[in-house]
């Protein structure tokens, strides 16, 4: 993943992993609007827990790859953005879902 | 006796929440369907609304509302509305069958912003999502709340103007402006004028245009089926910048013009043009009723000259008042509810917003007429 020369990753922890897995679907299935200049690539740290036993499957990983810092800090900050939405609906919305 | 979520669908009541962003209004509604009844001649009990909140995002005098601002604005009131909602509904997620919003057509950011709202919430209750047409919420909600069974509709707002009737399983565009929507020419001349944008652009006009006196001649473009506003916006512009700038004009009588009368001018004219091809699709489809729908169908004015041309062809308009006809979630909760009825679901992979969303590219799977 190294069309450009600037990078960002984000490691998002979420109390469960049902919380990572709604954030990643919520905010997923947008597409980018300059391709070409702004990737974004997220995934749920593994479930298996094989790597890391106590985060499995809780952590939301976001990969940034972008032509300019300018571009970088554009699309990163859209990114905190709606995950901002995802939080806060978490938070105040959510069910006693344990 | 079988739970409530065992019965198929069409034999209980059900439902929605419907969250609205494609513009500046952010809306949440709560809607419950009530089950048809068992003879086919009796009619559908009418839908109760359980919850119709709105915030509006205004900006200053003489500026519109820019996308970013305006997905900003919606992040952060959405989860608090969606919290007022629930508690004056006074139901729970448990309670609600679906969760519906608006995927388009509108503003990119905006609709996004409210969209991941929606799809969050939708995953984190269970419940399924269902997208819905802006525009499909405005007509099947002045349906709902008017009683008028098929009318011509023209649906006048900020971002569209459209004179629709149904006809097999679509609402089908009979006219529309070729450039901008009325009431986009209304919310810019406002920004001209620097007239307030609380609470509305729109609104002020109406209140300023009753006061005129003088009709200023405009443009009057109407071309066939369709509308053109740009011209006219630009011609008035022009007219207003010119009395800025210090050459004011006079009316035969020799009174000054005002922004009145402009405002005046204006709506006699864009609203005249309206009546003309709404009537036009009259004639076309044999239809006595009109329906107003979208912001600008709040315009006393615009109703009052709808109501005497469809009164001369012996029939009646219908609109609806500003909690319908402004931007609002309860339609979105309604004709998403209508759609979820029929079987219609929309994936996660299917939920991205598009701000080009032709009417008649939805099935309307609920009507059997």
């Amino acid at each position: 993943m190294t069309k450009h020369d600037h990078h960002l990753k984000l490691t998002i922890p979420f109390s469960t992993s049902r919380q990572a897995q709604i954030a990643y679907n919520a905010i997923s299935p947008d597409p980018q609007l300059k391709p070409d200049q702004f990737t974004q690539v997220l995934s749920v740290s593994d479930a298996s827990g094989a790597n890391d036993e106590l985060n499995a499957g809780r952590i939301l990983v976001a990969e940034f790859d972008a032509a300019s810092d300018r571009v970088l800090r554009v699309g990163v900050n859209g990114f905190l953005e709606s995950l901002g939405v995802v939080v806060g609906c978490l938070r105040d919305l959510d069910y006693d879902a344990s | 006796m079988p739970s409530k979520q065992e019965l198929p669908i069409l034999c209980r009541p059900t439902v929605a929440l419907g969250l609205e962003g494609s513009a500046n209004k952010l809306g949440v509604g709560i809607i419950r369907h009530f089950p048809r009844p068992a003879t086919k001649t009796d009619a559908r009990p009418p839908a109760q609304i359980l919850a119709n909140i709105r915030h509006t995002y205004i900006t200053p005098p003489g500026e519109g509302f820019l996308p970013r601002d305006t997905a900003k604005h919606h992040r952060s009131f959405v989860v608090e509305l969606v919290k007022d909602a629930l508690k004056t509904s006074g139901l729970t997620p448990d309670d609600i069958d679906c969760v519906c919003f608006t995927q388009g057509p509108g503003m990119g950011a905006p609709l996004q912003s409210v969209a991941i709202a929606a799809r969050t919430i939708s995953m984190m209750w269970d419940k399924p999502l269902v997208g819905v047409n802006h525009c499909i919420g405005h007509i099947e909600m002045g349906r709902e709340i008017t009683g008028a069974n098929n009318p011509v509709v023209l649906y006048v707002s900020g971002g569209n103007t459209q004179v629709i009737a149904y006809s097999h399983r679509r609402y089908r565009i009979f006219g529309e402006t070729l450039d901008i929507a009325v009431g986009n020419c209304l919310d810019r001349f406002a920004r001209t004028l620097q007239i307030p944008n609380d609470p509305s652009p729109g609104f002020n006009i109406e209140v300023l245009a009753k006061k005129g006196k003088h009709y200023v001649e405009l443009p009057y473009t109407v071309k066939g089926m369709d509308v053109s506003m740009s011209g006219i916006l630009a011609y008035i512009d022009g007219v207003a910048n010119d009395i800025f700038s210090g050459n004011p004009r006079y009316a035969e009588d020799g009174e000054i013009i005002t922004n009145e009368d402009l405002c005046f001018s204006l709506q006699e004219t864009i609203f005249a043009m309206l009546v003309e091809i709404t009537e036009r699709a009259m004639a076309h489809v044999g239809s006595q009723q009109v329906l107003i729908v979208g912001g600008v169908g709040c315009n006393e004015r615009l109703q009052e000259m709808m109501g005497i041309m469809a009164r001369d062809r012996g029939g009646a308009v219908y609109a609806t008042d500003e909690r319908f006809c402004i931007d609002n979630g309860i339609m979105i909760a309604h004709a998403g509810l209508l759609a979820y009825e029929t079987g219609f679901r929309t994936s996660l992979k299917d939920s991205v917003c598009t701000q080009r969303f032709r009417t008649d590219e939805v099935f309307i799977a609920w009507r059997d007429d």
